[in-house]
């Protein structure tokens, strides 16, 4: 039995997740951990077909994607919001000035669900953020949206644009 | 030792297919002007992550990947190092110019002028390592790796200051990606 056989109700999101990304090119994964996707993180490296690297930080990370894309591979973020903020510099000098879209799957700490009090500013300022920097921002709130997730990872190959996955803990399975 | 002669006898050695990624300013101008390759990763900003940028490229693509960085820049992603170490493709060389100061800004030192130990950190981040402070041996470093690759981290000590410095690349960073991509592209899918 292959995961398409399965009955995509109980499916959990993160296999849906992972198999968009597959259809669609993407086949390594860069992460700074979150504990919202840490089941996402486990399927990924858990999959023959994908790599998963963890740099130590997200402007490592940001490099790293780049260089896969210079390859012609496709290449996917894993990250906190909290750690946009370490990206800045180097996706408008080498994303953005060399024309290589990124694409982000981004839990959003700091919003109404949180319980750690310093990640609320970043929180707050996150789709601002990102929309400074003209990433195109898609925000995913329940596993019914894998459907949005799907579509949209095909618009992010096919136009070559940046896009940010901005995910609530409510799109991912409980832990 | 110059940069331009570390740059230089890089040159001097590698095949056509081998790609280059090379440092925010000097490097990159040096490296264009002693001779503008299509490989060539002509880096402009994003200071640091030219040995981040070679290993995505090192574990996406069969070539040899060579990283021309400078102590300045590993300092400010020194995180590299160990993600560098854990993943170690064997397509990968690290050659950092530590001129001991950051040469772009008006030389202002930096901690390896003080006494910071790339090669120590390297091998710590579980890197083979070594230091050459002359083209002698930066030659003999070189043909070590091209014979047998593993990743690898060569630190040139290169504290002469180059006569000149060289003209910015002639390309928008658009130019540099799309010519590099297709210089690879060309050479079969990855």
């Amino acid at each position: 039995m292959t995961i398409r056989d399965l009955d995509p109700v109980s499916l959990p999101v993160e296999l849906g997740v992972l198999e968009a990304l597959w259809r669609n090119g993407i086949d390594l994964a860069v992460t700074v951990p979150c504990k919202y996707i840490a089941r996402l993180i486990v399927e990924t490296e858990q999959d023959p077909r994908f790599t998963l690297l963890y740099p130590s930080r997200e402007e490592e990370g940001l490099g790293i994607a780049a260089g896969a894309a210079l390859a012609g591979r496709g290449a996917v973020m894993l990250l906190q919001n909290s750690g946009l903020g370490n990206m800045v510099n180097a996706y408008c000098s080498l994303n953005l000035y060399y024309g290589l879209p990124l694409c982000l799957i981004v839990t959003h700490r700091g919003d109404e669900l949180e319980r750690v009090p310093a990640q609320v500013p970043m929180g707050e300022r996150t789709e601002r953020l990102l929309g400074l920097l003209g990433i195109r921002v898609v925000l995913l709130e329940k596993a019914a949206d894998l459907a949005r997730f799907e579509a949209e990872i095909e618009v992010h190959r096919h136009d070559a644009t940046s896009v940010a996955f901005l995910t609530k803990k409510t799109f991912w399975s409980p832990s | 030792m110059t940069r331009p002669d570390v740059i230089r006898a890089v040159l001097a050695r590698i095949a056509d297919d081998v790609i280059v990624v090379s440092n925010i300013a000097d490097a990159s101008f040096e490296l264009c002007r002693l001779n503008d390759r299509p490989r060539n990763f002509y880096m402009l900003g994003s200071f640091g992550l030219a040995p981040s940028i070679g290993l995505g490229l090192a574990l996406s693509r069969p070539e040899r990947v060579v990283v021309l960085n400078g102590d300045g820049a590993l300092l400010y992603n020194l995180g590299s190092l160990p993600t560098d170490g854990r993943y170690a493709p064997s397509n990968y060389l690290h050659v950092v110019v530590d001129n001991g100061a950051h040469g772009a800004t008006g030389y202002q030192p930096t901690a390896t002028s003080a006494g910071t130990d790339l090669v120590a950190v390297a091998r710590g981040c579980g890197l083979p390592a070594q230091r050459v402070d002359t083209p002698a041996a930066l030659g003999e470093a070189l043909d070590a790796w091209l014979a047998t690759g593993g990743a690898r981290v060569i630190v040139a000590v290169a504290t002469e200051r180059p006569a000149a410095p060289a003209p910015l690349p002639p390309y928008s960073g658009r130019e540099i990606a799309e010519r590099f991509g297709r210089a690879l592209a060309a050479a079969g899918p990855a």
